[in-house]
């Protein structure tokens, strides 16, 4: 082939074939400016009452040319002083920050914190995102913040009207996140994306996606919130959030676990999270070694035979599994020696015996022996010899 | 092999040919020189770029994804679609014949509401002879007036407000079929400004010089070229500082052409980049 390529015709052709893509092709573009129209524009805009001057900006103006910016600005000052209406300082802003005119960025700043009206407040924060304003984070997640409150009051209330402006601040807010890439925001979005928003706003839907983008790696923060979140959807839910991120397996699998431990712990009822938490662990890639938490799963009578039988697989893509089952197995045992043992465990703890025999680990001999002597009945004894046989064939 | 080097041989022949076949003659948007009377009539490019897409980025990061999309007009798009960074539909223009020459282009939210529109009316050339502007609410917002000349050059503008009052109008003037001036007006005919075009030799615009009504330069807009293309704009104020300018890149990949659009502030910080994706339009064949 690298014969054929370098071969006399084929060479002319081929430096013929970039000569065309170089020299070819004079063209025009479709779509072609007319400086003397949008400069007359701007000369008729300059010299027009407010309400003309929102109408030529929200029309024939509403791509603003940069050779705009100095008229924007003067007028943008010029409302900051209390003149014009915020349907035009809203659209001055929009302008200003397409036209990504950071000088600005403290007075959006100013504005979003102290205007009045909604619409003003959204433009400013999106201004701010558009101007890489890193600065004002904090600003966009405390009024982020106070809008997940107010929604809940607005919702709870009846003030529709009020609540839709509020959805459409909150939305403005998240997209000036993303833009600025606020990682210290993500609780606040976090709980936008569990707040009392409307479906038709999209803005829970929106902040999910913010918290994709803010942080790559959320682990510690959603460690931190789940501190604070015992309900067992937002743990279901931050779940979610860890394993669509770019967190390591390992973090994944730490996260799951930390979550499982404790709403044990807490003994928050049994709920999907659980369930989620064990799936996360079993199928983890990487074995982590874990605490006692799971095994506490398969002793508590009060959690389900489903979630015993989860918490028995995910033990076994542990790192220290032949350690938790043991110790396990031993307890167990103690409780069936001494006549304390729940007739139900026995289905566990055939259940683990049969795993050690699978996992072939020698360190499970001793007490698969112990358990054969601890009075359990024929098919738990009968259980624990394969599962010696299966780990001495080894 | 023999194919690769047919599909070679075929693209230098075509390349060749749009070379020869357009010269140094095609303009940016422009009239062909003519220096003859007799040929005053302007000549449209016959290879235009047909953006498909725009990706608009500010500080890095995406702000906005535009799509365009073309049905009867090969020109002109029929729906032009705004996504913000997370494709989430942000506003569109849909452009619809209502009659016989004359369309409406609505400009809309992404819930299909109608947030302004024009009224076009075009000649029998399909020179644009009015533009009228509403608001949503349907309220006059302005009206726009073209006349032409018999070779259908634009000789003068006309801005109306609601009122139908006149606000300013613009007088186009040629030499050579090329428009070399551009008064402007205002409403009660003083001048307020005009605008001279500087052209190449080969007739492709290169200067556009904004003076006030005194004579005072106020701006001036240059542009560059390189193998027939633009590859930078400049925009200069009075004082003849550069205030901002643009590079342009040109990347080819098929039928299709990249353009990135890089520009920045006279001082050199970037203020934003636009990837056009263009189609390359040969009105000689597809027109």
């Amino acid at each position: 082939m690298i014969k054929k390529i370098t071969s006399v015709p084929t060479l002319i052709s081929a430096v013929y074939f970039l000569l065309a893509a170089i020299v070819i092709f004079p063209f025009s573009y479709a779509f072609c400016d007319d400086l003397d129209q949008t400069a007359t524009w701007q000369r008729i805009y300059a010299h027009s009452d407010t309400d003309t001057k929102t109408d030529i900006l929200s029309t024939v103006l509403w791509n603003p040319d940069r050779t705009m910016e100095p008229l924007l600005l003067e007028d943008f000052h010029r409302t900051m002083t209390g003149a014009g209406t915020p349907e035009l300082q809203s659209m001055l802003i929009s302008h200003l920050a397409s036209l990504n005119v950071r000088s600005e960025a403290d007075n959006f700043r100013s504005v979003m914190n102290t205007a009045g009206s909604s619409m003003v407040k959204r433009s400013a924060a999106e201004a701010l995102g558009l101007t890489d304003s890193i600065n004002a984070v904090p600003d966009l997640t405390k009024i982020l913040s106070a809008a997940n409150t107010r929604q809940f009051y607005l919702i709870s209330n009846g003030y529709e009207k009020e609540a839709a402006a509020n959805e459409k601040l909150a939305y403005s807010i998240l997209r000036a996140l993303e833009n600025l890439h606020a990682e210290t925001a993500y609780e606040a979005v976090f709980r936008t994306s569990r707040s009392s928003y409307s479906d038709k706003s999209h803005v829970r839907d929106r902040a999910a996606r913010t918290l994709e983008i803010i942080s790559e790696n959320p682990t510690e923060i959603l460690k931190k919130i789940s501190d604070k979140e015992p309900g067992g959807d937002d743990r279901s839910y931050i779940l979610s959030l860890e394993t669509q991120s770019n967190a390591s397996d390992i973090s994944k699998v730490e996260l799951a676990y930390y979550i499982l431990e404790q709403s044990v712990e807490k003994e928050l009822p049994e709920h999907e999270h659980y369930f989620q938490a064990c799936s996360i662990i079993q199928n983890s890639p990487v074995k982590v070694s874990l605490g006692t938490g799971l095994e506490k799963i398969i002793s508590d009578p009060d959690y389900s035979r489903d979630l015993k039988t989860a918490a028995i697989h995910a033990i076994a893509n542990c790192d220290n599994s032949t350690q938790l089952f043991v110790s396990y197995l031993k307890r167990q045992n103690e409780l069936n020696r001494t006549g304390l043992g729940d007739f139900s465990s026995r289905i566990y703890v055939t259940e683990v015996i049969n795993t050690l025999g699978n996992q072939r680990d020698e360190n499970a001999i001793e007490e698969l022996i112990n358990t054969k002597n601890s009075g359990w009945p024929v098919s738990v004894t009968a259980a624990a010899d394969r599962a010696i046989n299966n780990i001495i064939k080894n | 092999m023999n194919k690769v080097l047919a599909i070679m041989a075929l693209s230098f022949c075509i390349a060749l040919s749009s070379c020869l076949s357009t010269g140094q003659n095609t303009q940016t948007g422009t009239r062909q020189t003519e220096t003859s009377k007799s040929h005053e009539e302007p000549q449209i490019p016959e290879k235009i770029l047909i953006p498909l897409q725009e990706i608009k980025k500010q500080n890095n990061i995406l702000v906005s994804v535009t799509n365009h999309k073309y049905s009867k007009d090969p020109l002109n798009p029929s729906v032009t679609e705004v996504h913000d960074s997370q494709n989430v539909l942000m506003e569109k223009t849909v452009t619809e014949e209502i009659e016989y020459l004359t369309e409406k282009k609505s400009f809309m939210d992404a819930d299909n509401n109608i947030l302004r529109y024009y009224v076009i009316t075009k000649n029998e050339s399909g020179k644009i002879i009015e533009k009228v502007l509403y608001s949503a609410t349907s309220k006059l917002i302005a009206v726009e007036e073209f006349d032409y000349d018999k070779y259908g050059n634009n000789t003068q503008w006309r801005v109306y407000n609601s009122n139908e009052s006149l606000l300013a109008y613009n007088n186009y003037i040629y030499v050579n079929g090329l428009n070399t001036r551009v008064d402007s007006y205002h409403a009660n005919g003083t001048l307020a400004e005009y605008f001279i075009k500087e052209y190449s030799k080969s007739g492709t615009l290169q200067n556009i010089s904004r003076y006030n009504a005194d004579g005072k330069l106020t701006s001036i807009r240059k542009k560059s070229f390189k193998n027939g293309m633009i590859s930078k704009e400049e925009f200069y104020n009075g004082d003849r500082t550069l205030m901002w300018y643009t590079n342009y890149i040109y990347v080819y990949s098929g039928q299709y052409i990249k353009v990135t659009k890089t520009t920045s502030s006279g001082d050199g910080k970037e203020k934003e980049t636009v990837e056009q994706t263009c189609r390359l339009y040969n009105r000689k064949i597809e027109g």
